[in-house]
């Protein structure tokens, strides 16, 4: 399959509609703070479009199905 | 307390080996009464310094050990870990001992049964002294614990431990204990093992149970021993490891023999040493001590060959999306309705973790799926990998930020877990054990890692450096 385009980098509405969407209660100054480590994870988890992962299930016990 | 503690002659016998202690148990020339009130007259003397402690358990301790006195005496002698005192990091469950989790939410927490691993560790003979300091909720890396104090390296008290189970780490490495059990879903066995000079093993998934662990992240949780040597690692892993029905992931494959080839030694076994990743970003003296440790398995006869690991680095985005995700369903109950009895910092990786989207976790355990089939093959070629347990020696108390010399910056938990943290996404089995120390005197850790269940063959490979060096001799000048 062919290497997805990678998503926008996330921004700081975003991050709120999403941190709004769990309903935590989380003041406006931490909100601040959770902006680059989200932001860096979420640019992470596209660096793993590089594997096959269409061959591939989600990981679910996996030593005993292997075993 | 008793001055007599910290005489040359105490600290022999409080830092002896677990396997030599027990010979002298079983002997009867110590006392598990008086070993006991040793490490008790140790705790009260030194723990003041290190933290290590959240809860000492005193008279329950010295009960049991009266209680296992009377059974040796009575020729009813259970094996290596009768009358030995240990201590459990306070994630495990304790009947009747409150269980803190490093947390202020579960600070009145008393469990009305014991952890699996303790339960077994109590049948073992086992004597319990007490619950050791930890991360809040065992998420991060520095053991500073912003509700039960800042645990200190024994080597250096202006160090950091290590985490999460830095409090195990600095009781077994300052003769506070004769051993102890950790937890470690991102390295936090190994990595504070490292750091504080000592041998600390984390099993293959599904080899011990986590019932009555408080988790972190279920997918990635691992129970195991932290210890002075790799043969006491091998009798507490014997202890703990098997099937539990309580627990869903375990395994039950048989438990073999840890014991059996410990001194076997690495005369035609074949180990990697990864070309990719475990190298980059690692102070010069640490790739130093590990590549002559490396060496030097080749000298006792091991067959060391460089290896590629193309996709090592992508078990960061994989490992961290699911520890993220899964203690933010965890926690998402105390999150919602006590948001201020969290630290600020373990607070913020929570929210982090509740903004992880699903189709994202789900990525992340197909990518994990991946990495295990690759992983896997590369185990047909070699029997072990050698690689760094930390990149760094022990960051300093006040330190939030590694700089490297190509200008990149890490904070100490992402920089201290990097090695560490592949092989719980892959679950397969890791030690880390003393191969040097730093110009400034720290503990260097060398990792060794195996294909599913071959526990044996890191220990096998673990003790073979171990007896061939002379680094787990020392100790720290402040015990």
């Amino acid at each position: 399959m062919p290497t997805p385009p990678s998503r926008p980098s996330l921004d700081r509405a975003t991050l709120d509609a999403l941190l709004a969407a769990t309903g935590l209660p989380i003041a406006p100054d931490e909100r601040d703070a959770l902006l680059p480590p989200t932001r860096a994870l979420y640019e992470a988890l596209d660096g793993l479009d590089a594997l096959p992962l269409h061959a591939h299930e989600p990981a679910a016990h996996f030593y005993l199905a292997a075993e | 307390m008793p001055e007599s503690a910290t005489s040359p002659e105490a600290r022999a016998l409080a830092l002896l080996p677990v396997a030599a202690l027990a010979e002298r148990l079983r002997r009867r020339e110590v006392s598990p009464v008086e070993i006991t009130r040793l490490y008790l007259d140790r705790i009260a003397a030194l723990d003041p310094t290190l933290s290590a402690f959240i809860t000492v358990t005193a008279d329950q301790a010295l009960a049991e050990a009266a209680a296992a006195e009377r059974e040796i005496a009575a020729g009813h002698y259970r094996g290596p870990l009768h009358g030995v005192p240990v201590a459990l990091k306070d994630l495990f469950y304790t009947a009747g001992v409150r269980t803190t989790a490093g947390s202020k939410i579960l600070a009145d927490f008393v469990p009305a049964e014991d952890a699996t691993v303790v339960a077994r560790l109590r049948v073992a003979g086992a004597i319990s002294l007490g619950k050791t300091n930890l991360e809040e909720f065992a998420f991060g890396a520095t053991s500073i614990n912003p509700h039960y104090g800042a645990c200190r390296n024994p080597w250096d008290p202006t160090r950091i431990a290590g985490g999460s189970s830095g409090g195990s780490a600095a009781a077994v490495a300052a003769g506070l204990c004769g051993a102890a059990l950790g937890t470690d879903s991102g390295g936090s066995i190994r990595q504070p093992s490292a750091l504080c000079g000592l041998v600390g093993l984390k099993p293959t998934y599904g080899r011990v149970s986590r019932h009555g662990v408080v988790p972190l992240s279920w997918s990635q949780d691992h129970v195991g021993p932290m210890t002075r040597t790799v043969r006491d690692a091998a009798l507490v892993l014997q202890a703990i490891a098997g099937h539990d029905p309580r627990d869903a992931a375990s395994s039950p494959a048989p438990v073999p023999d840890y014991l059996a080839d410990l001194e076997a030694g690495v005369r035609g076994l074949r180990l990697g040493l990864p070309r990719d990743f475990f190298f980059d970003r690692v102070e010069p003296e640490i790739a130093a001590a590990v590549r002559a440790a490396a060496q030097t398995l080749a000298g006792l006869g091991a067959r060391v060959e460089e290896i590629p690991l193309p996709h090592a680095h992508l078990t960061y985005a994989a490992g961290a999306t699911i520890l993220f995700a899964e203690a933010a369903a965890y926690h998402e109950p105390w999150l919602r309705a006590r948001p201020a009895d969290y630290g600020p910092l373990v607070r913020a990786r929570l929210h982090v973790g509740a903004a992880i989207l699903a189709t994202d976790y789900l990525k992340a355990q197909r990518a994990r799926a991946a990495l295990v089939e690759e992983t896997r093959r590369l185990f047909a070629d070699v029997d072990a990998l050698l690689t760094p347990t930390v990149p760094v020696a022990a960051p300093r108390q006040d330190g939030d930020r590694i700089r490297w010399p190509d200008g990149t910056e890490e904070d100490v938990r992402g920089a201290t877990l990097r090695f560490t943290r592949p092989f719980n996404l892959l679950g397969f089995p890791a030690i880390s054990v003393p191969c040097g120390f730093t110009a400034d005197g720290l503990p260097i850790g060398l990792q060794i890692v195996a294909g599913p269940f071959a526990e044996r063959t890191v220990l096998q490979v673990a003790r073979a450096y171990e007896a061939a060096t002379a680094w787990g001799a020392r100790h720290p000048a402040v015990c």
